[in-house]
């Protein structure tokens, strides 16, 4: 099992490509963490009854661009993971 | 003319030596090569000085102690003091760190530069290093073969690694063959005559092959075959150290104000340093004898006790000059003044930042980041608003209402005193920069693309500039609230970008925030269009009016687009990689022209 894992650790590292897809991957998964974070801290607020409506309108604009974003982020995470399957 | 001379002076010199003398053809291409080594192995560092080191830097450096470990370390592991004086100072020159922190990295590299005497005393000399070197440089080479930019990095420093070893190696051979035909020591000078005349060697020795640690090792390995006197070789040390200098000297002749007091502080320390052990050397002869004894280490090992003795007076020379830091850099400070600059001068871009990929990197996003703030005042004053103001807390109503401006400002002096220059000196500084990777070039070009639209963003504001000042004097109050809602947008933009600029909110990427802005320019361009129906409709704008409007609010909208589009590349404190990421996430038009349908239905 070991070896297998060195195995693959070489490979990324001689593997520019390969290396490439991996940071794409990591970093993305890095964004999409922070903006779960995000997503949660915004519907939060939402809960609160003090907000007026201008407010209110705001968050939910953020939270619905929030929501996109992750949508986007998934996906790439999905084409990421189809390309490493194709290449594999 | 000189540099060609002293050239000419020293191929003569190392001429007349080879044909005296093939032992000293061995010993100085022993020297050759371990400069060589040298050289790929500061390429080898340099590959990865960049991202880490500053991630490195930036949580080191906030403290004394903590800078003056990193210097230690830094030059413990690189084995090159002149390459941790060079990186601090480009460093300091792009502001990455202050000007404390640069002393205590320069102080601690100093101490940390006296471990290579001890590795090549305790085992360049004693074992065949030579058998190390041969693969060293075969895998080294290898590797520069590879396309991975950190394979390539692992080459340069296994085969400089190599070279090092295997310079010392013919150091050793040819000063052991050398002494059969001739004994130096015959040449040595005793007492503080001598202590003076080999200390001034061993800066000479220094200046010409700009590396105290190619000197040491040729003073190591002379000393080991008994070719200079104990005595004589502490003082080239001594010179030695001096002698570095000269290097962080003319690092800084291209650096800023802060990279040259750096230098000076690096010269005050090694010659305050120089001053004590010179003064004091048959006292610390003593103290070396003692921790030599303490250490287990034989009377008659010169190699090691060296080591020791280069050990302790550079850290005498930390201990005393510790406690005046704070006074060395305000003496500094106060001698070395800054160059009055205007806001059009360049405050980041210098030679010294050139030489480190990533520094240079950053120095240009920095330059970019004065360019936009130079922009800033220039587009605020262009919709008659007040920079402090906008950045105020002040609702942007109470903001435009308080437009103190009495007149406009002239955009195109403004463009030409403080914006068209600053582009320039940073698109001339990008086009010198070299040794930069794929990716590294990238992202440079990123930034002279986000000077671009800055300078797009300017002309926008230029075109709305004269319909602005004619319809807001106008009678209409129409079309006079219309014009003050297109400045409301556009300092409502410029508010916003200050706030991701300066993090404001650190939860919310950076780059991905800016889609909050380019979907309420969409809503505005939507409320506009439905305003102006209505105005033409029920005729309280004119035709020509209506058209004005519209041309203008294109102009707002393409302003907006500009500085988000810079704001996208300049704004996000993260690695390009996380960049990266945060703009394939970025909605693309489509998906904001849904979103604002979908808003606009309920």
């Amino acid at each position: 099992m070991k070896l297998k894992k060195l195995i693959e650790k070489a490979d990324t590292l001689f593997n520019a490509d390969e290396s490439d897809r991996k940071q794409r991957q990591s970093s993305i998964k890095v964004v999409l963490k922070k903006l779960r974070k995000h997503q949660t801290k915004l519907f939060e607020k939402l809960q609160s009854d003090e907000l007026d409506l201008e407010s209110r309108e705001k968050l939910e604009k953020k939270l619905a661009l929030t929501k996109l974003h992750r949508k986007n982020g998934v996906g790439i995470l999905k084409e990421i993971k189809a390309e490493e399957s194709e290449s594999s | 003319m000189t540099h060609k001379l002293i050239l000419l002076v020293i191929f003569s010199v190392l001429g007349c030596g080879f044909w005296i003398s093939p032992d000293f053809k061995e010993i100085a291409a022993g020297v050759a090569i371990f400069l060589f080594g040298m050289m790929s192995l500061e390429e080898g560092f340099k590959v990865f000085t960049g991202g880490l080191l500053e991630k490195i830097l930036s949580r080191t450096t906030n403290r004394l102690w903590k800078s003056l470990s990193f210097g230690v370390v830094t030059t413990s592991l690189m084995q090159s003091s002149s390459l941790v004086s060079i990186i601090t100072i480009s460093f300091l020159s792009a502001g990455l760190i202050s000007l404390s922190a640069g002393i205590g990295i320069i102080f601690g590299a100093n101490l940390g530069t006296t471990t290579g005497a001890w590795l090549v005393a305790a085992f360049g000399l004693k074992v065949n290093i030579a058998a190390y070197a041969m693969p060293m440089i075969v895998f080294g080479v290898i590797l520069l073969f590879q396309k991975s930019r950190q394979l390539k990095g692992v080459g340069y420093i296994l085969a400089g690694l190599g070279f090092l070893f295997l310079g010392i190696y013919y150091m050793k051979e040819g000063f052991d063959a050398f002494k059969d035909q001739l004994d130096l020591t015959a040449y040595a000078v005793s007492g503080y005559k001598g202590i003076l005349l080999f200390t001034l060697i061993g800066v000479i020795a220094t200046v010409i092959m700009q590396s105290s640690h190619a000197t040491l090792v040729l003073i190591i390995t002379a000393l080991a075959a008994q070719q200079i006197t104990y005595e004589n070789a502490l003082a080239l040390a001594i010179g030695a150290n001096l002698g570095t200098t000269i290097t962080a000297i003319i690092g800084a002749l291209g650096a800023n104000v802060d990279g040259r007091r750096l230098a000076g502080a690096h010269l005050i320390f090694n010659a305050v340093t120089a001053i004590i052990a010179i003064v004091f050397i048959y006292q610390l002869t003593t103290v070396v004898d003692l921790a030599s004894e303490w250490l287990s280490i034989a009377p008659d090992n010169y190699t090691l006790k060296l080591a020791v003795f280069h050990t302790i007076f550079n850290a005498i020379g930390l201990v005393v000059m510790l406690p005046f830091i704070g006074k060395l850099e305000s003496v500094l400070i106060k001698a070395i003044h800054p160059q009055i600059r205007t806001a059009a001068q360049p405050r980041f871009l210098h030679k010294v930042s050139s030489d480190m990929p990533e520094t240079a990197i950053e120095s240009v996003r920095k330059e970019t980041l004065h360019l936009y703030e130079n922009a800033y005042d220039v587009i605020a004053g262009g919709l008659r608003l007040s920079t402090d103001d906008i950045r105020s807390e002040l609702p942007i109503d109470e903001v435009i209402k308080r437009a103190r401006r009495p007149h406009p400002i002239n955009i195109d002096v403004q463009y030409n005193e403080t914006i068209k220059t600053l582009y320039s000196d940073i698109v001339e500084y990008i086009s010198t920069l070299r040794g930069m990777s794929p990716s590294q070039m990238d992202e440079l070009f990123s930034y002279r693309a986000a000077g671009r639209e800055i300078v797009e963003a300017i002309k926008n504001t230029k075109h709305l500039q004269k319909n602005l000042e004619r319809y807001l004097a106008s009678d209409n109050s129409n079309i006079r609230q219309e014009y003050n809602q297109l400045r409301r947008e556009l300092a409502e933009v410029l508010r916003e970008l200050e706030l991701t600029r300066v993090g404001a909110d650190d939860d919310v990427p950076a780059i991905l925030s800016l889609d909050a802005m380019r979907l309420r320019m969409k809503e505005n361009d939507v409320a506009l269009t439905h305003r102006l129906e209505e105005l033409i409709r029920t005729r309280k704008v004119s035709p020509q009016q209506a058209t004005s409007l519209m041309n203008d609010s294109n102009y707002i909208y393409g302003a907006t687009k500009n500085l988000v589009k810079m704001g996208e590349t300049l704004f996000s404190p993260e690695t390009e990689a996380i960049k990266q990421a945060e703009k394939m996430l970025l909605l693309k038009d489509e998906e904001l022209d849904e979103l604002v349908h979908d808003q606009g239905e309920r």
